[in-house]
């Protein structure tokens, strides 16, 4: 393989982990955060 | 008992799980203490299983282009940091890089210096000591934060590299500061890129000191900054030591997928310790690595 292919790669690579993960644990704390919200009291209603 | 499938790197086995592990233990450690990692993960690829030094150096810095790019990601949505900070230090970070780079290969090239009668090779000597005094400071001034509540520092901050008045200068409306020397963060970049280059780290173990003490930045606007600096860092340096051959792409994927996965983790545990008992832990753990190089050096010293 080229060196400036491998060295690509190797930039390419994890990069592309790097953006998987943070979709992936954006949207596992989001869910921790929705469901966070519904365990809790309901909002106060200060109208009344 | 399973047969455990090792990687050949630079004629050394090194277990894949061993490997994963040394991945989970430095990715919970950094998700703890919000910083890279790249200051445990090169000394420990050495010490633990016995790769070169240049060789660390170059994985280790392929493994932070998917910690920094995640990082980037993250930091895109609280929005903390002063970016103009970034953008002044980014052209010392490449150029330092580099030459970080070129000097870790003309050292690895060089062979062996004596120490005392002994003979050890140029690269370890260079970068274990280099480690050792960078390692050393940076607990120093973590053991020292850990000694009050933080809150308290910023009134007795004297931030002298805020003060030169060497031009051009740039406003850092974030933080805020006026007429900052951009001369001075340019250098700030260059040394921090060279370090990177040289020692593998990503420079937050060293940036976060020098913002707070040397710049006079808040806390919080300290640990957003240097992101963006962090990421085009580490994709240089990963260029520069691919091109040399010293990036072994396999065994940074092993370390990433296990650092991404227990940095997670790591960082649900901080919530739950004082943050005084954690900047104290981190100084000891700096404390710790300083021991292991130095054990190493020592072995090697004879």
């Amino acid at each position: 393989m080229p060196a400036w292919l491998y060295a690509l790669l190797c930039l390419a690579v994890p990069a592309v982990w790097g953006v998987v993960m943070f979709w992936v644990f954006d949207l596992w704390h989001r869910r921790r955060r929705r469901e966070d919200l519904r365990a809790g009291p309901p909002p106060i209603d200060y109208s009344i | 008992m399973l047969p455990l499938a090792t990687l050949r790197v630079a004629g050394h086995p090194v277990s894949l799980g061993g490997a994963a592990l040394l991945g989970v233990g430095v990715g919970y450690v950094a998700g703890m203490f919000g910083v890279g990692g790249g200051f445990l993960l090169t000394p420990l690829l050495s010490v633990v299983f016995r790769i070169p030094l240049e060789i660390a150096v170059g994985t280790g810095l392929c493994q932070m282009v998917g910690t920094s790019v995640t990082a980037l990601l993250r930091h895109q949505r609280v929005r903390q940091g002063e970016v103009r900070f970034d953008l002044v230090m980014l052209a010392g970070c490449l150029v330092g890089v580099d030459g970080g780079a070129r000097v870790l290969t003309a050292l690895a090239r060089a062979g062996s210096v004596r120490v005392g009668g002994h003979p050890v090779a140029a690269v370890r000597l260079t970068v274990e000591v280099g480690y050792v005094v960078l390692l050393l400071a940076a607990a120093a001034v973590f053991w020292r934060e850990g000694a009050g509540p933080y809150e308290a520092l910023d009134y007795v901050r004297v931030a002298p590299l805020a003060r030169l008045r060497l031009p051009p200068f740039v406003d850092l409306p974030a933080v805020p500061l006026r007429r900052v020397s951009a001369t001075a963060i340019a250098y700030t970049g260059l040394a921090l890129g060279f370090m990177s280059g040289l020692l593998g780290i990503g420079g937050g173990v060293a940036l976060m000191p020098v913002l707070i003490y040397g710049f006079g930045f808040p806390i919080r606007q300290a640990a957003g900054t240097g992101i963006v600096a962090l990421v085009a860092t580490a994709a240089v340096g990963t260029v520069e030591h691919a091109l040399r051959g010293h990036v072994h792409l396999g065994l940074a994927m092993v370390l990433l997928v296990g650092a991404t996965v227990s940095a997670q983790l790591g960082a649900l545990a901080t919530h739950r310790l004082p943050a005084r008992t954690l900047r104290r832990a981190f100084a000891l753990l700096l404390l710790g690595t300083v021991g292991a190089i130095a054990w190493d050096l020592g072995r090697h010293l004879g």
